[in-house]
């Protein structure tokens, strides 16, 4: 992990099953970006209190770009705790990036880093990002 | 000033939005443009999916990104255009355009660098100098300089 994390958010609920293994029996990294998607649902809903009300207004939050690298294989088995830290912030945008720590190999392997973006759904502008979200993901971010 | 024009072939794979890829927002969601992306990959590369192949080499995901540009909804004919990128000896990188079938809007680009293992050696190998790989990507390889977009 590259510099040091002011808070990261962990989500220890992964486990990768039979569906998500390869024909070699390797994760398939498709899975790290659906995974991806749960930890930062499932951050937004542990830190942000009205996160559904801010989901409902007409400013949406879309995903404008991911990336990912995957470190190493992981198989059936192998546990992950996902460790999620915020990179850049800019106004209408930010970065989060997920390090997938597989708890048996004892080491990351995959990183995915996505931007989001916000848009006013009723003119299709960018947006800044709401207060609420604005609050939290400060504390979140990666010192790089 | 040098004119020239050159015909560019692609791999092309069809995809039809359902319902059933749409979520709470009533557009596709991004996870499955990438599961898209991955589907089309391995239909480019049915001719390699033998087993006698896939128990000698293994494709190994190095890297992936995507860019979103357009939402797509319910019954939008989505068409994934995938090309492979000129150089890298050791691993192959893959260029994916979706674009809206009929307007040609935008929808996505993408980018996935490729290493083939040796299973048995467990040594990474050339793609190039397997014929098989070859005869697939070398009629697909694009010089990303003349290129519209950045993948």
């Amino acid at each position: 992990m590259n510099g040091v994390a002011n808070r990261t958010y962990i989500y220890d609920k992964i486990s990768p099953f039979f569906k998500h293994t390869d024909y070699y029996g390797f994760v398939h990294p498709y899975n790290y970006y659906e995974w991806t998607s749960y930890v930062r649902e499932r951050f937004f809903q542990d830190t942000i209190p009205n996160f559904l009300e801010v989901i409902s207004r007409p400013i949406k939050m879309m995903t404008a770009k991911i990336y990912c690298a995957i470190r190493d294989n992981a198989s059936f088995g192998n546990d992950f705790e996902a460790r999620l830290t915020v990179g850049k912030i800019k106004k209408v945008s930010f970065d989060m990036v997920i390090h997938f720590f597989d708890l048996k190999q004892k080491k990351v392997v995959c990183e995915t880093k996505h931007t989001v973006v916000f848009v006013d759904s009723r003119d299709g502008s960018f947006a800044p990002i709401p207060l609420e979200m604005q609050k939290v993901i400060a504390g979140y971010v990666c010192g790089e | 000033m040098k004119y020239f024009a050159y015909s560019q072939q692609a791999f092309i794979y069809k995809y039809v939005v359902m319902l059933s890829d749409t979520d709470q927002f009533q557009h596709m969601s991004f996870a499955n443009y990438l599961r898209l992306m991955f589907l089309a990959t391995d239909a480019m590369f049915l001719a390699c999916s033998d087993s006698e192949f896939l128990s000698r080499y293994r494709f190994q995901l190095l890297e992936s990104r995507m860019q979103f540009k357009k939402q797509s909804n319910i019954g939008d004919s989505i068409l994934i255009k995938v090309n492979a990128a000129k150089g890298g000896a050791e691993s192959f990188s893959l260029l994916y355009t979706f674009v809206l079938e009929g307007t040609g809007d935008l929808v996505a680009l993408a980018r996935q660098v490729y290493g083939v293992l040796d299973i048995q050696k467990q040594v990474g190998i050339p793609p190039m100098s397997l014929n098989r790989m070859k005869g697939i990507l070398e009629p697909i390889t694009v010089d990303e300089d003349y290129l519209i977009y950045k993948y």
